[in-house]
């Protein structure tokens, strides 16, 4: 028996903090026993490039293990990255392992080229990629976490932002 | 059909992929290995051993993670075809007793 998790911490992305998924994990439960034995989140690929754009949006600075995460879903070697993006592979790596913190020109550029590469996975969401020029970078490494939130989109197989993490990047 | 084609078959037609927890999503952390890599494994990467477990069929999937790095999740299908149980995940290098991947390095 399957039943939906109305609040779901997935802390399986390979980022440093969970994300939270209204109404889109499942859990399969042993009848015999009421333990859970199973999960099931729908799209997992399409939830990563939800969470990668939803990330690039937010104004907190990106840290080397988000970096990683974003080149991850967009499923290429930091190598390729790199020389597809025209980022030097010896920083690209540095900012990966967290060796030096990413600049202010790679941030937006890095936030745009994932918006870019990836919204076209989630397509019950309209984004503009210059909406990165717009936004304050918080370049504090005291900031916290990002807290982003993702539901499923009734109509269609695909994640939107929950509104709480809307009005958290909005701030 | 071989084990190949009817796990093509299962994720075209949109097969529910089911991890068993705790264990098979312990692993996946323990290995670093994402949730959305091992199931983007499990839609491109193919079958490469099949056994049966305890009466069980199980399919082993190889390929590569976005680090080049090598990586199996084991499956396995459910009768009717609509789902595939994530078992385990692994390092092929770890099994041949090399030192553990560190992200950070």
């Amino acid at each position: 028996m399957f039943r939906t998790i109305h609040r779901y911490e997935e802390t399986g992305l390979g980022l440093p903090y969970p994300v939270f998924l209204i109404d889109a994990a499942e859990e399969e439960i042993d009848e015999a026993t009421g333990r859970r034995v199973g999960l099931s989140v729908p799209d997992t690929e399409g939830l990563a490039a939800a969470v990668a754009v939803a990330r690039s949006l937010h104004p907190r600075w990106m840290d080397g293990s988000e970096v990683r995460f974003i080149r991850r879903v967009i499923g290429m070697t930091p190598r390729d990255f790199s020389v597809a993006f025209d980022l030097d592979p010896v920083s690209f790596s540095r900012w990966e392992n967290g060796k030096q913190q990413v600049g202010a020109w790679a941030d937006r550029h890095l936030r745009m080229t994932a918006i870019i590469m990836l919204r076209d996975r989630i397509p019950a969401l309209s984004i503009d990629p210059k909406a990165v020029l717009s936004l304050t970078i918080d370049e504090s490494s005291q900031s916290a976490w990002p807290r982003i939130s993702l539901r499923r989109a009734a109509s269609a197989a695909t994640y939107v932002w929950d509104s709480e993490f809307v009005s958290l990047a909005a701030s | 059909m071989s084990a190949d084609s009817r796990l093509k078959a299962m994720v075209m037609t949109g097969a529910r992929i089911v991890w068993e927890v705790p264990h098979a999503r312990a692993h996946a952390l323990e290995r670093h290995i994402s949730v959305f890599e091992a199931e983007r494994m499990i839609r491109i990467g193919n079958v490469t051993e099949e056994r049966v477990e305890n009466g069980r069929e199980e399919w082993q999937i190889s390929g590569l993670d976005a680090d080049l790095r090598s990586f199996d999740v084991v499956v396995s299908p459910a009768i009717d075809g609509r789902a595939l149980r994530v078992i385990t995940l692994m390092r092929p290098e770890a099994r041949r007793g090399s030192v553990p991947y560190d992200p950070s390095l």
